[in-house]
């Protein structure tokens, strides 16, 4: 009972996670089509966003980072300029860090997609390897920047603790539960922008139909801006929480963005639902698969539950299984589905013309 | 031979009871269609029957619901084709020219054709052979016919748009079908462009099967001997042109779209 | 008219057209420069400058060896992407396989020589093996030694390199094009799954010494037999563009973990580090003894690969795949089985990068093997080569692959503030978004000549005036790049000329009719 209570609540805040970072994608990558492969690194911006802010040496470490790395020292001194070591900043809490990566983060999208993406909507591909540059770009200027990698960060104390589920044992860090409440209260924004604003309505006709929008008045070049824009925000968000439970570091990104596009693959190309429904199947099956996948589990299920002349070779396989295992078999499953059902788990037939 | 193909018609294709449906969109609905071997048909219906779809649909390009489509070529038994795979219907005998220019853009007019030109379509046959004399000459024929020889070695992609229609043309005559469905063939060209290219598909008419979709009028009236009339996918009626324009269903259909445009 | 006409298509024609044209005199010329620089490539080791000492030569000679092997890799990329259209990012994991397996055979070499007994029978150091030693009476050999000990042949070694990851290459493109096997009587597929599903992976375990001990692949046999099988029976939509290349960067990552996860099998994170010398044809390939030959060996498979390549493309299988690239419906619709040519140049371009990877190790010599060319940004800077070459053209796989690393090499060690990363980024997006063909339309055919010969100048240079490395860096890299651009420049310059004479003709005649 312990067990199962705690398996559900990790695989429930696993969930949680990729779909905070896949469901910026889903309104990038899945309703504009856009394939920023910098997503990851808008991740790790929302992180070192976080970082900055909620601590008071980030200000000042990133100032020193930059003119370090910029000379700003070097030249102050040939000018003859004093150069002040800014002072420490004021450290605010997770809840400014939130709305401020968002805002950081959005920005940074919003002049990616305006600099770069606008130019290439015709060449998919091209923006896919476009985006990766800017993201190559971003992660070994951070790395610059900042130059070791981060513990993670603080979350504040109401959200430090632990929880004890009435009824069992089960012991479940409070600052999970926050990250599920979360990510709920995340969709329902989301849900309410995109389906009850007029922005949304815009969004919506702008991917339908670019042309008929564009005849209808509707700035198609601000929508998509702005609608980039909130997506790679919504990245920015994740990464922050992200920030919150492990270590924060420039190629945070690389772990989560390719499983971040298979969740918005899987749940079905601008299809915002069918991302929430992947992002909670592939993040409670590799909780479960981490349950699964252990030594101690399977010589007893198969003493127990195969006949004798079964070959019993599953315990010598499951050996060297471990969890990196069942991320693997997550990752091939994904994949061999995909390759069955490309339009994803939730499938609308289309006429198509040429 | 000749004689008795007049004198009994062959079926060279049969559509039974074919149904398509795009998530509860009807957009074949019963559909029934038969060819006659060497007949020149001609597809008319306003906006959205479903002409295109029923081209997709006999090239394996959309699936059924249900229904069949039965093929029979000249040389090989009769068989049930709705759920070959595309390239295999096309194998068979089915040619087709997409509505817009669909040319490979990046080749030259003279690669084009010598991709569509018939022969073994396996891969081994594409690493070792080379074109031989006869496909050389019908090449020469063809690019003749469509007016292209100057530009043989131009890559296709900086035709202007008629020519690339005549292109696609000569793309389906080098694959030389048994069964070949046109897809607006005059659409964006000019009166005299349309008339030579009437000219052609009469030209091809002689040795193939013709299934051309169109709806201009004049250019239908230009070739058609025998017209059948979609309507929200279904089968409206058939027969010559003079038959078909006095149909008062055909009337109330086009006239029904007439008054809507009207309204609008 | 046909002046008109002519006067037309020249301003409507993008460049390219002027290429493509096949007037004999225009194509030949570019035809010896693309011959001669492949003889350069080859005769590399004896351009360098005279009386360079041994460590130079050899430090110059062991990075062309390593990037000519990368260029095999960008050949691969060059026919997947370039050509046909589909952008694979996961081709670093059969050019890994393919080091692999050369590796292995390598680490089995030097196990043997330092353990004293055949080849094939000491286990490697990465297993980490401890128990009796092989001349011990109680000795058994371990299964997983008993797995790879038939690639302690080099030849074997050097087929499985090219010829496994062609298989996988293979499968994988039969499972994603999915040539269509709904025609098939129902009966037939059943048998299939059944085969797939069931016969083999027990008649594997059944058989085979993996029963007794856990093999890496063993759990995941089963797993992609089904999801194999299963996938094939299905007909539908198959995925193409975008989803091609997320899905083979998936399958990368998923193949990536698996390597690194499975320490006994692959050496885990640190990889295959106790390497022997190649031995062919009783001559032994070190980079530390004899670079010379090193440098032949690479060079020589390069060159036949190109050639290979360029038969390939330059026949009709070749205008195929460029038709499907343009437009794969058109293809079906012709009745060109697509999904086999697709599976066939993908299954192909698999072999290549694996043979890619096992050259590789060759040219790393000691420095090893490990899992890094397995991770997601290897593969996609293999396709910035690529991208930096030119799209659709050999040469530019080449080209690019050499370029790039050479700058890469001269970057990093004059400033190794690892500003090569910002550099490369900033690279790609220009290229994408102002050279978006890619370097070798622009400069011609004798891109790659010119080239070679920046990096052979900037060797000279270095060897002459013996200059810091940053100062090689900031001379070398605009060198390399005006070299390469040289032969569109002369030529550019030459029409110039040409067009200038011919007009100021023009005026003369008009002076003397007026």
């Amino acid at each position: 009972m312990t067990v199962l209570v705690e398996a559900i609540f990790n695989g429930l805040s696993n969930s949680s996670i990729l779909i905070l970072a896949a469901i910026g994608l889903a309104i990038t990558f899945g309703v504009m089509r856009v394939i920023n492969m910098a997503h990851g690194e808008m991740l790790m911006l929302g992180a070192y966003t976080g970082y900055v802010v909620t601590n008071p040496n980030g200000w000042p470490e990133l100032i020193n980072g930059v003119s370090r790395v910029l000379g700003v020292r070097e030249l102050c001194a040939a000018i003859g300029i004093p150069y002040h070591v800014p002072p420490e900043g004021v450290a605010l809490g997770i809840y400014a860090a939130i709305p401020i990566a968002f805002l950081v983060v959005g920005l940074v999208g919003f002049l990616l997609e305006t600099c770069l993406i606008r130019h290439l909507y015709d060449r998919p591909l091209d923006t896919l390897l476009a985006t990766w540059g800017v993201g190559l770009v971003l992660q070994q200027a951070t790395r610059l920047v900042f130059q070791a990698d981060l513990t993670p960060l603080h979350p504040p104390d109401e959200l430090s603790g632990t929880w004890i589920v009435p009824l069992t044992s089960a012991t479940i860090p409070v600052f999970r539960l926050f990250i599920i409440g979360f990510t709920i209260l995340c969709l329902y924004l989301v849900y309410l922008w995109y389906f009850h604003t007029s922005f949304g309505l815009k969004i919506r006709a702008v991917t339908q139909n670019r042309s008929m929008a564009a005849a209808l008045g509707i700035s198609t070049r601000w929508v998509d801006s702005l609608t980039f824009a909130f997506g790679t925000g919504l990245a920015g968000v994740a990464g922050c929480i992200v920030g919150h439970l492990y270590n924060v570091k420039p190629d945070m990104g690389a772990d989560y963005i390719v499983d971040a596009f298979m969740v918005v693959i899987l749940g079905g190309m601008g299809h915002l639902p069918g991302t929430v429904l992947a992002g909670l199947i592939i993040g409670t099956g590799i909780s479960i698969g981490e349950k699964l996948f252990n030594n101690a589990l399977w010589p007893n299920v198969l003493t127990q539950w195969f006949p004798s002349w079964f070959p019993q070779f599953f315990p010598v396989w499951i050996t060297e299984v471990n969890q990196t295992m069942a991320k693997v078999a997550m990752l091939l499953i994904v994949i061999g589905f995909i390759m069955i059902r490309p339009s994803g788990l939730i499938v609308t037939r289309e006429r198509v013309y040429d | 031979m000749g004689f008795q193909s007049k004198i009994v018609p062959e079926t060279i294709l049969d559509v039974r009871e074919v149904t398509v449906d795009f998530n509860g969109f009807k957009a074949l609905e019963d559909m029934n269609l038969r060819l006659e071997r060497g007949e020149l048909r001609v597809l008319i219906g306003p906006n959205g029957a479903g002409k295109t779809t029923l081209l997709d649909v006999i090239t394996g390009k959309v699936r059924v619901r249900s229904g069949r489509v039965i093929f029979q070529p000249s040389d090989r038994p009769t068989e049930d084709i709705t759920w070959y795979p595309e390239e295999k219907i096309a194998r068979m005998g089915v040619g087709r020219k997409f509505q817009t220019p669909n040319v490979f853009k990046s080749l030259t007019v003279l690669e084009n054709l010598k991709l569509a030109l018939k022969g073994p379509r396996n891969i081994w046959a594409s690493l070792a052979t080379s074109l031989s004399q006869d496909g050389r000459t019908r090449l020469d024929e063809i690019l003749e016919t469509i007016g292209l020889a100057e530009k043989a070695h131009l890559p296709a992609g900086i035709l202007a748009h008629g020519e690339k229609q005549w292109l696609e043309l000569g793309m389906v005559m080098a694959q030389d079908p048994e069964l070949l469905l046109i897809d607006e063939p005059v659409a964006g060209m000019s009166p005299r462009e349309s008339e030579r290219t009437g000219e052609l598909l009469l030209n091809l008419a002689r040795r193939h099967t013709l299934l051309v979709i169109d709806h201009d009028m004049n250019f239908v009236r230009q070739i058609a001997m025998r017209v059948t009339v979609m309507h929200e996918g279904k089968f409206l009626c058939q027969g010559t042109m003079q038959e078909v324009q006095s149909d008062p269903r055909v009337i109330e259909v086009y006239l029904g779209q007439h008054r809507e445009v009207a309204h609008n | 008219m046909t002046r008109l006409v002519s006067v037309k298509d020249s301003f409507l024609a993008p460049p390219l057209a002027l290429q493509q044209e096949p007037g004999r005199a225009s194509a030949l010329p570019g035809r010896m420069a693309v011959l001669l620089s492949l003889v350069v490539l080859v005769i590399v080791p004896y351009l360098m400058p005279e009386g360079m000492d041994y460590r130079a030569e050899k430090y110059w000679l062991g990075l062309f060896a390593k990037y000519m092997s990368f260029a095999v890799l960008a050949l691969s990329v060059e026919l997947v992407w370039g050509y046909t259209g589909l952008l694979s990012l996961g081709q670093g994991m059969y050019f890994g396989l393919g080091g692999y397996m050369v590796a292995y055979s390598l680490t089995l070499k030097r196990a043997a020589e330092e353990q004293g007994v055949a080849v094939g029978l000491a286990p490697p150091q990465f297993m980490q093996y401890t128990g009796p030693a092989p001349n011990d009476p109680s000795y058994v050999v371990p299964p997983a030694l008993s797995w790879i000990a038939p690639l302690g042949n080099a030849w074997t070694a050097i087929v499985a390199a090219a010829l496994v990851p062609a298989v996988i290459a293979l499968l994988f493109g039969l499972y994603t094009f999915r040539p269509r096997l709904r025609e098939k009587p129902i009966l037939l597929s059943s048998v299939l799954a059944f085969v797939l599903v069931v016969v083999v992976p027990f008649a594997f375990v059944w058989w085979t010494p993996i029963s007794n001990h856990p093999i890496l692949g063993g759990f995941l046999v089963c797993a992609l037999t089904l999801v194999f099988a299963g996938g094939l029976l299905v007909s539908g939509k198959r995925i193409s563009g975008v989803y091609f290349a997320l899905v083979t960067q998936a399958l990368l990552l998923a193949v990536f973990y698996l390597i690194r996860n499975q320490q006994r099998f692959t050496g885990g994170v640190v990889g295959i580090k106790h390497l022997s010398d190649l031995e062919l044809f009783g001559q032994a390939f070190n980079l530390n003894r004899d670079i010379r030959s090193l440098c032949f060996l690479v060079s020589g498979v390069l060159v036949t690969c190109y050639l290979a390549c360029s038969l390939l493309v330059n026949s009709k299988f070749g205008r195929i795949l460029t038709a499907i690239r343009d437009n794969e419906n058109r293809v079906l619709a012709l009745g060109y089985n697509t999904a086999i040519y697709k599976t066939f140049v993908f299954a192909l371009a698999g072999g290549l990068a694996g043979l890619a990877g096992g050259l590789f190790v060759v040219a790393n010599g000691s420095a090893g093997w490990g899992p890094t060319f397995l991770e997601i940004p290897f593969s996609i800077v293999a396709v910035i080569w690529v991208a930096v070459g030119g799209r659709g053209t050999l040469l530019g796989a080449l080209v690019g692959a050499l370029l790039v690393n050479f700058a890469e090499n001269l970057i990093t060690s004059a400033f190794p503030g690892d500003f090569w990363p910002i550099i490369l980024g900033l690279l790609f997006i220009g290229v994408v978004l102002f050279v978006h063909r890619g370097l070798v339309p622009l400069a011609g055919p004798g891109a790659l000549l010119g080239l070679l010969f920046g990096v052979i100048g900037v060797i000279y240079l270095d060897a002459i005036f013996g200059m810091p490395k940053t100062g090689r860096a900031l001379i070398g890299c605009p060198v390399i790049l005006g070299c390469l651009l040289s032969p569109a420049l002369v030529k550019r310059g030459l029409a110039a000329v040409r067009k200038l004479r011919a007009s100021s003709e023009k005026g003369t005649q008009h002076g003397l009719s007026v």
